[in-house]
């Protein structure tokens, strides 16, 4: 079995490669340096997604109807709010590879548990077809997201995130090939699990270049 | 909906990071305090591949020198956070509304939004943030004055940029910024030029004869037809700042990116002002944000499950039991492991030992009941204890304990009870009757209040007492004992209601060769004796009171004693689960088993050849502990029945017959475990 590692200055360097491409596509992702230690740098990403797992309407209790002011322009707001996923792409430096780790949030700031999670990228590999995103066996049942997402302690942020277990990550690499930056590999590879779709130019960059 | 022709906008939402709710608590706790006074803040909207009608915002809210995250337009604001509920509710939202509008309203009228055009993405937010509870009341408001309403022109529908072609100039034009403009103005016969708002309308005399080509642009975080709230803000500055454009066509540009960053989908909309804009101290505002009941109120959010330290400590705690139900156990209940009170007679290696594996199942309920102090010899083996609480001279075990318990799981609900246990054949002297009867009425009501038992006392006569009182209140009781190398842990058979006969539930059914006892019908520890726990401290010499134990064995039983208890909270039935035993050594049948696999009546096991064997024996109709006659005894007189086993032992077996009964022949009840000599150990 083959498997694919990098070094702490081959992750840092092709993190800023990647960012920089991002940047070039006008895309969004940040490289955030906490200091020059090794792992304590990371790629972040957000995006929004709809709410697929809150139900129940909802449990504001105040009601203040003085305060409404009849006023015909406002048009209604939608009823499908969404959530938040901010994406980090972490160093791990025992695996020595590149580490997935995501958060989800409501507009109000209160955080999805991680079974709340499995739910949403379950409904959602459903229609994952229509996604551009690199071909790879997308997850429908519970085992499956059990055996991919877990909990974890961020390693530079100390917080429990949900992350993408690294322990076959090096092997998947591996099968991907031969990688000009193996950060954009590794996120086509174990972005599609969790809704982290990148464009097709990204991959471009480098058959142009 | 309402009039076609009328000018409809896409309200703003907001949309909080959980980092704004750290910020702001950390600021109220270590700078604010008491202080209410508005703080100006922070936030942002994007317009590239923007989703619903966004305004976020998050810690960087509270920074002076605030700068958008990339793709993102800043808007101003300010915090009024409140000192308590009453406050917050107290607060009047119609003036705060009319103030903060009039602070809008100077901006347009110094022109101050000329300079600075951001100070149109207006917002403000009343928040009570509960510091103690972490929920969070806060409610929205991005204020806007009650202007005379925009007609549209051709009907409601907007234009897509597309479809105008004297601005295809504008992708590339926008493309040579490195700032996108927040809000601009471009002019349909100048192909290279993208002005300020301050361009054009610092002098605005000219603008009403340029205004077919004029378009007013600004960045849009609507993704619907609608153009989003900032405006209606922006119109209303510029019919109020032009009164020449009332009553001609205008044309705003909400320019929108696509996630390819192509803004050929942006939107124009040419509207018509009829009546002029203007504002005095009458001019009413809109603004409040609806809460997701849709209806005019504050939003609650409770940041509990990620903010109290407690609940974090819980669930890093619990991931590892959660990984087990997830990925391997399923249907493992977890909440029965929680909910599940454990009291735990005595606190020295086993009970230390079997607490740490209680916490390590997420058993939050420990008590533990102890009179002894912590000694040097201690802390080696008994793994709650350091050697500071032996220097310390005093430190009770039981205090201790529960005090390490929770300082381990800071959720745990821990307390040590200092006490002994009183013993049959152990006299009371009558200067310590009345401590002895509280004493006694504390530990029945302990046994009462828990639902399960651990025994791991040092000696067999301070086991009589709670086995008795587990079985009358049907606790679910655990005994461990430790030999030098061996040990033998145990559940007791389940107590019976007072009204029933004993073992009257479940009948057992035998599989195979394989025998089955009812829960109800499995003994207990003095169901094997056939001698009441006379004082076997009584002339002993200190060596044979501390049995010598390998240190392994204590850890050994403590472990299996409490895998034996979760073994039988996940069985149906609990402590009525059946147990099996085979008459001729090894059985070809399977023995049913619980979620966890088997559920033994006794593990006694040997370090001297690593064996285990689960023998499970009968309830004997004698016992001096769990017999129907004992259990309605002590039912009948309470602690005076108490007080005359503690005078002699000798009581008890004539109570239940067991002296005719040994004079019989004591071999024919002795089990054929004598190769494990079970011995009791002084804890060390
Ligand atoms: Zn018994």
């Amino acid at each position: 079995m083959s498997i694919v590692t990098l070094n702490w200055e081959e992750f840092l360097q092709e993190a800023t490669q990647f960012q920089k491409i991002s940047e070039r596509l006008n895309d969004s992702w940040t490289l955030y340096k906490k200091d020059e230690q090794e792992g304590n740098a990371y790629l972040i990403y957000e995006q929004k997604i709809i709410n697929t797992v809150d139900q129940k309407s909802c449990t504001d209790v105040l009601e203040d109807t003085n305060y409404c002011i009849e006023d015909v322009t406002a048009a209604m707001p939608p009823s499908n709010y969404l959530l938040k996923i901010e994406y980090h792409i972490v160093y791990s430096i025992s695996y020595q590879v590149p580490v997935l780790y995501f958060r989800i949030y409501r507009n109000d700031g209160s955080m999805l548990c991680i079974e709340e999670a499995w739910r949403i990228f379950r409904d959602y590999g459903d229609n994952a077809s229509n996604t551009n995103s690199v071909d790879v066996p997308v997850p429908r049942t519970a085992a499956d997201m059990l055996s991919i997402m877990t909990q974890l302690d961020h390693p530079v942020l100390g917080k429990p995130y949900i992350a993408i277990h690294p322990c076959r990550t090096a092997e998947l690499l591996a099968q991907a090939g031969n990688s000009r930056n193996r950060i954009l590999t590794f996120i086509s590879l174990m972005g599609p699990y969790v809704q982290l779709n990148l464009s097709n130019e990204y991959g471009k960059q480098y058959t142009v270049s | 909906m309402s009039d076609p022709t009328v000018l409809q906008y896409a309200p703003l939402q907001s949309f909080v990071n959980p980092t704004f709710w750290h910020k702001l608590s950390d600021i109220k706790l270590n700078h604010d305090r008491l202080s209410d006074a508005p703080k100006p803040i922070f936030a942002y909207y994007t317009n590239f591949n923007a989703k619903a009608c966004l305004l976020e915002t998050d810690y960087a809210a509270f920074n002076g020198d605030f700068m958008a995250p990339r793709l993102y337009y800043p808007a101003v604001g300010t915090l009024y956070n409140k000192n308590t509920i009453e406050d917050f509710k107290a607060c009047d939202k119609n003036e705060l509304l009319r103030l903060e509008g009039r602070k809008l309203v100077d901006d347009f009228r110094t022109d101050r939004v000329l300079d600075d055009p951001k100070l149109l993405a207006r917002f403000f937010v009343l928040s009570f943030a509960d510091l103690t509870t972490y929920n969070y009341y806060y409610w929205f408001a991005f204020p806007c004055p009650l202007t005379p309403t925009l007609k549209v022109e051709n009907g409601s529908s907007p234009q897509s940029l597309s479809d105008i072609p004297e601005l295809q100039h504008l992708e590339s034009l926008l493309k040579s910024q490195t700032q996108k403009p927040n809000f601009f103005i471009v002019k349909s016969n100048e192909k290279d030029t993208i002005y300020t708002l301050k361009d054009l309308l610092a002098t605005s005399t000219a603008i009403a004869e340029q205004s077919d080509e004029l378009y007013f642009g600004f960045a849009d975080p609507s993704e619907y037809e609608h153009p989003s709230w900032l405006m209606r803000v922006y119109a209303a500055y510029i019919f109020y700042k032009c009164p020449d454009l009332v009553g001609k066509t205008v044309k705003f540009l909400g320019l929108r990116y696509d996630s390819k960053n192509k803004c050929d989908k942006s939107l124009v909309w040419t509207v018509l002002q009829t009546e002029p804009v203007r504002f005095d101290e009458s001019t009413p505002f809109v603004g409040w944000e609806p809460n997701r009941n849709n209806k005019m109120g504050p939003r609650m959010v409770s940041m509990r499950d990620s903010m109290d330290p407690k609940i974090l400590v819980e669930s890093a705690i619990n991931l590892n039991l959660k990984l087990m139900k997830w990925r391997l156990v399923p249907d493992l209940n977890l909440d029965t492991i929680a909910n599940t009170k454990c009291l735990l007679f005595g606190a020295g290696t086993l009970g230390c030992n079997v607490a740490r594996n209680l916490l390590a199942w997420g058993f939050k309920h420990l008590t533990f009941l102890d009179n002894g102090r912590v000694s040097y010899s201690n802390p080696l083996r008994q793994t709650l204890y350091t050697h500071a609480d032996a220097i310390a001279g005093n430190a009770m075990k039981a205090v201790t304990a529960a005090k390490r318990v929770k300082e381990i799981n800071p959720t745990a609900v821990s307390t040590g009870h200092v006490m002994q246990i009183p013993m049959p054949g152990h006299t009371i002297g009558a200067s310590m009757e009345q401590q002895t009867n509280e004493d006694l009425n504390t530990i029945k009501s302990l046994v009462e209040e828990h639902d399960a038992i651990f025994l791991l006392t040092d000696s067999r006569e301070s086991r009589w007492l709670p086995t008795l009182l587990g079985n009358t209140f049907q606790k679910i009781v655990i005994n461990a004992a430790l030999g030098f190398d061996s040990y033998l842990v145990m559940r007791h058979g389940a107590g019976s209601p007072n009204n029933a006969a004993a073992g009257d539930a479940a009948q057992p059914i035998d599989v195979g060769d394989l025998k089955c006892i009812g829960g109800g019908n499995l003994g207990c520890y003095f169901c094997n004796d056939v001698t009441a726990p006379g004082n076997s401290l009584k002339d002993r010499t200190l060596d044979q009171q501390c049995t010598v134990t390998r240190p392994g064995v204590s850890c050994i039983a403590a472990s299996y004693a409490v895998e034996l208890l979760v073994s039988l909270l996940q069985h149906p039935l609990r402590d009525h689960a059946p147990a099996y035993y085979c008459a001729n050594g090894k059985s070809n049948f399977k023995e049913p088993e619980g979620l966890l696999g088997v559920i033994p009546h006794s593990i006694r096991g040997q370090l001297s050849n690593f064996e285990n064997i689960l023998p499970a024996t009968q309830k004997f109709s004698q016992c001096i502990a769990c017999s129907e006659k004992i259990i309605a005894e002590y039912r009948a007189q309470g602690n005076a029945f108490l007080f005359k086993a503690f005078e002699t032992a000798k009581y008890l077996e004539d109570l239940t017959g067991i002296s005719d009964f040994k004079a019989l022949d004591s071999a024919i009840i002795d089990f054929d475990d004598s190769d494990l000599e079970m011995s009791e150990t002084e804890d060390m």
